[in-house]
C-alpha cells in the first residue's frame, strides 16, 4: 500500500493539498455522540442529554442540506450516510470506544475461517423491519447482490469487489432491450448465473456466508458501511425507483425511524420501537433542519435552537475565546486533492505535474486561506488512518513523513518545470 | 385587441422554444457531466449515462427533450435519485410563491406609498427620509439585511424566529428581507414618475378647476404615474415568486430558489432544464399579462391598437 501511494505521489495524477480538520461546537448538555473520521460521521445511537433546555433526550441539529439519496446501495454522500447509519444497521456498528465489537450490530456473532476468506454471520434473534416483517440473512444477500447489479449502477459497487464473483456481476454489460432483445436476454441470464455464483449466500434465515477473494482485516468495519446495509426485497421491489425518496417509502431497521421528511426543510427521526437494542437508545427524537447557509446555524446555536453545529473557519477564534468548553476538533480521514486533467497534452507530462505539486506551499494555503486548522497534505493517506497497529501512523510509517514538502520546494519545482518543458518540446524560458 | 393578444401569445411560444434550445446548447457546452466528480468505475459511469439517456447522440437527446416538454414531462432528477423534476417544482414552488407574494405585497404597497409621499413633499424632510430608505434598500444587499435582522431580532431580542419555515411569524423576516430591494425600486420609480406628472398641463388645469389636492393626487397624478411602474411589475413578480436563492438559503426555506444554482453545480441536466423552462414560462406569462393589462390601463394604447385592427 505504501509503495502504491509513493508511485501515485511521484506520478502525481492527483496532487494532495490538505487534510481537513473537523471543527464543531456542541452544548455541554449533549453527551455521547459517537463521531467517526470515516463513513457515517455522527452516530446518535449512544447519545443522551443532561439538562437540555426544551426537554432532555431530544436533539435539534442542522443537516445542512437535503439528503440526496437514502437508498443505501446507491448512496455516496456524507449527509445521507449519517441518516442511513441512524435508520439502518449493518452486521456491526462502531461503538463509543472506537471498535466494531461482536454483537454491536445486527449480527449476534461471526466466525472467520482459518484462511481468513470465509465469514459466517449469525443474525440476532427476533430482528424486525419497521413494518414488523422479520429481518433475515436474505435481506443482506439481496442488498449485496443488488449493489453490484449493473442495472443498479451503484457508484460504490467496488466496495464489494473483495467478495468472490462480485466484480464479474458488475462487469456484465446489458444491451438495450428494444434494439437488441436477444443480447439483452443473454446478458440477463449471464447476470443471474453470475449472481448465483457470487460469494454471498443466506444459508438460512439467520446465517449469512460470505466468501472473500483474499483475507481482509477490515471486512467487519466495511459491513457497517451504508452499501452493506440490508434491504428488504419485497419493499424494494414494491417502490422501485421511488424507494427511499419519501419517509413512508422505505423500511427501517436501525435505532431510529424517519417520522417526518419535508424535503429541503426538515426531517424528524424518532426512536424505533422495533430495534433490537431499543432499551438502550436514550434519544427519543432528533429534529434536523436543512439550512445551507453557514451564518444562520451559528445564530441558532447561540440561541440554543441547535444542540451542535460545525464551526466554519471565520468563527473558530470566536468560539475558542467565548465557548472553550463547547468547541471541539477532530481529524477527518479525508484528503483534498487536485485532480489533473490527463486528457490535456501538457498535463500528461509527469514532471510537469510533479512540478505543480512541488511548487505548492500547502502550509501557507492552510494557514492563510483556509484558516480552519487543516493540515498540509504531504501525502495522500491522512494521518488519522493507522497502520498495522492503532498507534502507528500509516503515512509516516509506510510513505514517509513529509513525503511532499509542506511549504513547497520552489527550486525543485523550477528544475522539474525546465525538464518538463524540454520533454514537451517547448523553448526554455530565459 | 384580439389580434394584439394573439400576436403576443405566438411571440411567447417562440421565445419559449428559443430559451429551451439555448439552454440545451449551453448546458451541454459546459464542461463536465453529472458523473464526472464522483469516484466510480468507468463501467458504472457508462451504466449511469445509459440510465439517464446521456449516451445517445445530442440531436436525439434534443428531440426526446422537446417531445417530453410538449407532454409537460420535465424528467427525473439525477442528483436526487428517483424524484421527478415536476414533483420537485410542484412541492417547492408553492413555498416560493407564498413568500414571494408576501414580499411583493409588502414591497408594492409600502414602496408606492413612499414614492407618492416623497413626491408630494419634494425637498422636505419626508422626501429625504423616503429617499434614504430607498437608497438603503437598493444598496444594502438582502443577505446583509437578513443577517442583521436574524441576529438582532432573532438571536438577541428573541422577538422573531431566526430561521425555519413553520408558523406565520417565520414569514416576517424573510418576506421583509426579500421585499426590501423591490420596495426601494418601487419607491424611486414612483417618485420620479409622480414628479413628471405633477408638472403636466392637465394637473394645472385640474388645480385651476378647483379640485381638492386629494382628488388631484388620486385621480390625475397617481393614475398616470403608476403606468411605467406597472410595466416592471411583470418581471418583478416572476423574479420574486420563483424565489431568491439567498433569502431561502439563509432562512432554511424549502423554496425553488436554490435549485437554479445547485442544479447547475451538480450538472443535473433535467433539473437545470426544468427550472429554466419553468422560470421562463412564468416570466413570459407575466410579461404577456402585463402587456395585456397595459392595454386596459392606458386608453391610448387600447385605442391605437383598436384602430390598427
Amino acid at each position: 500500500m505504501g509503495q502504491a501511494e509513493k508511485i501515485l505521489l511521484d506520478e502525481s495524477p492527483i496532487i494532495p493539498v490538505y487534510w481537513p480538520q473537523r471543527n464543531y461546537a456542541e452544548h455541554t448538555w449533549v453527551k455521547g455522540i459517537v463521531r467517526s473520521a470515516i463513513g457515517a460521521q455522527n452516530d446518535w445511537k449512544y447519545a443522551w442529554t443532561e439538562g437540555r433546555p426544551g426537554g432532555d433526550n431530544k436533539l435539534s441539529l442542522n443537516l445542512g442540506e437535503e439528503p440526496p439519496d437514502l437508498q443505501s446501495i446507491t448512496s455516496t454522500d456524507q449527509v445521507s450516510f449519517d441518516i442511513l447509519n441512524a435508520v439502518l444497521e449493518g452486521m456491526a456498528r462502531l461503538g463509543p470506544d472506537g471498535d466494531f465489537k461482536m454483537g454491536s450490530g445486527l449480527a449476534e456473532s461471526w466466525t472467520i475461517s482459518e484462511d481468513g476468506k470465509t465469514y459466517t454471520f449469525k443474525l440476532k434473534d427476533g430482528l424486525k423491519w419497521s413494518d414488523g416483517t422479520p429481518l433475515t440473512a436474505h435481506d443482506f444477500e439481496y442488498a449485496w447482490k443488488k449493489a453490484v447489479d449493473p442495472r443498479t449502477a451503484s457508484q460504490y459497487n467496488y466496495m464489494l469487489f473483495g467478495i468472490v464473483g462480485a466484480e464479474d456481476v458488475a462487469n456484465i454489460v446489458i444491451p438495450d432491450k428494444d434494439s437488441d432483445p436477444a443480447g439483452y436476454d443473454k446478458a440477463i441470464s449471464d447476470l443471474n448465473a453470475a449472481m448465483d455464483a457470487m460469494g454471498v449466500k443466506a444459508l438460512d434465515d439467520k446465517t449469512l456466508e460470505v466468501n472473500l477473494i483474499a483475507p481482509n482485516n477490515v471486512f467487519i468495519n466495511l459491513t457497517s458501511f451504508a452499501t452493506f446495509m440490508p434491504l428488504n426485497k419485497a419493499a424494494h421491489e414494491k417502490w422501485g425507483e421511488e424507494y427511499a425518496t419519501e419517509a413512508n417509502k422505505m423500511l427501517y431497521c436501525g435505532p431510529f425511524i424517519i417520522k417526518e421528511w419535508q424535503h429541503d426543510s426538515k426531517m424528524v427521526l424518532v426512536k424505533n420501537p422495533n430495534y433490537w437494542d431499543a432499551d438502550n437508545v436514550k434519544i427519543t427524537e432528533i429534529k434536523f433542519d436543512m439550512i445551507k447557509d453557514i451564518n444562520t446555524p451559528i445564530s441558532m446555536y447561540e440561541a440554543n435552537e441547535l444542540d451542535a453545529i460545525g464551526v466554519p473557519g471565520d468563527f473558530i477564534p470566536k468560539f475558542q475565546a467565548e465557548r472553550p468548553d463547547e468547541f471541539h476538533q477532530m481529524a477527518d480521514a479525508v484528503a483534498w486533492y487536485l485532480e489533473c486533467n490527463l486528457e490535456d497534452p501538457v498535463m500528461q507530462n509527469a514532471k510537469f505535474r510533479l512540478a505543480l505539486s512541488e511548487a505548492l506551499d500547502r502550509k501557507a494555503y492552510c494557514d492563510n486561506v483556509l484558516r480552519n486548522f487543516s493540515a498540509p497534505a504531504t501525502s495522500l493517506t491522512p494521518p488519522s488512518i493507522h497502520g498495522a497497529t492503532p498507534d502507528e501512523v500509516f503515512a509516516e510509517k509506510y510513505v514517509g513523513k513529509d513525503y511532499l514538502p509542506p511549504t513547497g520546494n520552489p527550486e525543485k519545482a523550477k528544475q522539474l518545470l525546465k525538464e518538463a518543458l524540454e520533454e514537451l518540446g517547448y523553448a526554455t524560458p530565459q | 385587441m384580439g389580434r394584439y393578444i394573439l400576436k403576443r401569445f405566438v411571440f411567447m411560444l417562440v421565445s419559449m422554444w428559443v430559451i429551451v434550445t439555448a439552454c440545451f446548447i449551453l448546458m451541454n457546452a459546459v464542461p463536465g457531466s453529472p458523473f464526472t466528480t464522483a469516484k466510480m468505475t468507468p463501467l458504472v459511469r457508462k451504466q449511469l449515462e445509459q440510465k439517464y439517456g446521456l449516451d445517445k447522440p445530442l440531436w436525439q437527446q434534443y428531440v426526446t427533450l422537446l417531445k417530453n416538454l410538449l407532454r409537460g414531462d420535465l424528467g427525473i432528477s439525477i442528483r436526487e435519485r428517483g424524484r421527478s423534476v415536476n414533483g420537485i417544482i410542484a412541492s417547492r414552488f408553492p413555498v416560493s410563491l407564498v413568500l414571494g407574494t408576501e414580499a411583493l405585497a409588502f414591497a408594492v404597497t409600502t414602496g408606492l406609498a413612499l414614492g407618492v409621499i416623497a413626491s408630494l413633499y419634494r425637498g422636505k424632510t419626508l422626501d429625504y427620509i423616503a429617499i434614504i430608505i430607498a437608497i438603503l434598500g437598493v444598496s444594502v444587499p438582502n443577505f446583509v439585511v437578513a443577517s442583521v435582522l436574524q441576529y438582532v431580532l432573532g438571536a438577541k431580542l428573541k422577538l422573531l424566529p431566526i430561521a425555519r419555515w413553520e408558523s406565520p411569524a417565520h414569514h416576517i423576516l424573510p418576506a421583509f428581507a426579500l421585499g426590501l430591494t423591490t420596495l426601494a425600486t418601487m419607491a424611486r420609480m414612483m417618485r420620479s414618475s409622480m414628479l413628471e406628472v405633477i408638472n403636466q398641463d392637465y394637473v394645472r388645469t385640474a388645480k385651476a378647476k378647483g379640485l381638492t389636492p386629494t382628488q388631484i393626487t388620486w385621480r390625475h397624478c397617481i393614475r398616470n404615474a403608476i403606468l411605467p411602474v406597472v410595466t416592471i411589475l411583470g418581471p418583478l413578480i416572476a423574479g420574486i415568486t420563483t424565489g431568491t436563492l439567498v433569502v431561502e438559503r439563509m432562512f432554511g426555506i424549502p423554496g425553488l430558489g436554490r435549485y437554479f444554482v445547485d442544479s447547475i453545480y451538480n450538472r443535473d441536466y433535467p433539473l437545470i432544464m426544468g427550472t429554466t423552462v419553468f422560470y421562463s414560462a412564468i416570466l413570459l406569462l407575466m410579461t404577456f399579462l402585463v402587456d395585456v393589462a397595459y392595454g386596459f390601463i392606458d386608453p391610448r394604447i387600447r385605442l391605437a391598437k383598436g384602430r390598427a385592427d
